[in-house]
């Protein structure tokens, strides 16, 4: 800064004179009115629980939220981190036999060497001896009662249903 | 106002203490009243904006964490009432108001006494003004007037580099 801004500077800093202050901003005076001021007790009270509740509804929506999506990566799971456990985890078949047996279930005996036979003559004259059983009509028209055969009059097959 | 005084006057009017207040506000009352006189323009704005920035104060103390920023504080305050009441009034620079003034040393003023300050200053931006009130009139650092006015430092150089030439414009022109 030149020397012509410092002497510009000084002389405008010796023209903002003093100016004569009000009675009513006096200390004395101000000090009454501050006596007389009302303390906004309730109000602020009332911010007070405003804000806490506040504070309470987002720390229990951001424990909510991480309960659902997060918890499956905690230690301590739900049935949801069981299921990721199990999905994830890698177990041996010996694994598997110790723990099917800790938990008290039979071990599965050896399993037959040979599977069981199937006589396909014997079966169909099975099929055979069983008489077969009317089948309800699913034809439009018929009645309930029909079986596969028509009932209906104008029907080729009509046969009058049983009284 | 040192520092081992204010503070138990500053612990003091945070317990609602009006006396305490009082006292404290008795250092600062008449620069508050100046800058408020000359950021506005007229001594009732002035005033009023004075007593609404000590009511306000006196309300919200217990948010001031050092008691030493108890001047920067209130005149951050003023400040900002001062420029919410310049947005609905206009700086009224009158002959009647220059009366008021007590002008302490013009003897070496070699500007001319006939310039009228409050005309110059209404030549000025409110940011301006505000920059060349608190840092000429009361003498506050750059630093000091950027945390008042919540501006970089290097900005309150600037608009004070800028106002001092239109200042200096304005008076030579008359």
């Amino acid at each position: 800064m030149t020397n012509m801004d410092d002497s510009f500077e000084h002389s405008l800093k010796n023209m903002f004179a003093d100016v004569e202050t009000p009675e009513s901003l006096s200390p004395d005076n101000i000090a009454s009115v501050l006596r007389r001021l009302p303390v906004p007790k309730v109000a602020f009270t009332a911010k007070r629980i405003m804000s806490t509740a506040a504070v309470l509804v987002l720390v229990i929506g951001i424990s909510a939220v991480s309960i659902r999506y997060l918890r499956p990566y905690g230690e301590k799971s739900s049935g949801a981190a069981d299921r990721y456990a199990y999905e994830t985890a890698e177990f041996s078949e010996a694994d598997c036999r110790v723990q099917l047996a800790g938990e008290g279930v039979e071990e599965p005996s050896a399993a037959p060497e040979t599977a069981p036979s199937f006589d396909v003559n014997e079966m169909q004259k099975e099929d055979a001896a069983q008489p077969e059983s009317p089948r309800p009509s699913t034809k439009k028209g018929c009645l309930p009662e029909c079986t596969e055969d028509c009932c209906v009059p104008e029907c080729p097959n009509y046969k009058k249903p049983p009284q | 106002m040192e520092k081992e005084r204010l503070t138990p006057l500053v612990e003091a009017a945070k317990s609602k203490d009006a006396d305490a207040f009082a006292e404290i506000y008795s250092s600062y009352y008449k620069s508050l009243y100046k800058s408020a006189y000359y950021l506005l323009g007229n001594p009732q704005d002035a005033e009023d904006t004075v007593m609404e920035t000590v009511a306000d104060a006196f309300s919200s103390i217990h948010k001031l964490r050092v008691a030493e920023a108890f001047e920067g504080w209130i005149f951050k305050i003023l400040y900002n009432k001062a420029r919410r009441k310049r947005g609905t009034t206009i700086y009224k620079a009158t002959v009647e108001l220059s009366e008021n003034i007590e002008s302490d040393d013009k003897s070496g003023d070699d500007i001319g006494d006939n310039v009228d300050l409050l005309r110059a200053l209404g030549t000025l931006r409110d940011d301006e003004r505000a920059v060349v009130v608190l840092s000429i009139c009361e003498g506050y650092s750059s630093q000091d007037v950027s945390k008042i006015m919540g501006v970089n430092a290097n900005t309150v150089r600037s608009k004070q580099m800028r106002a001092l030439a239109k200042l200096r414009a304005f008076m030579e022109k008359e």
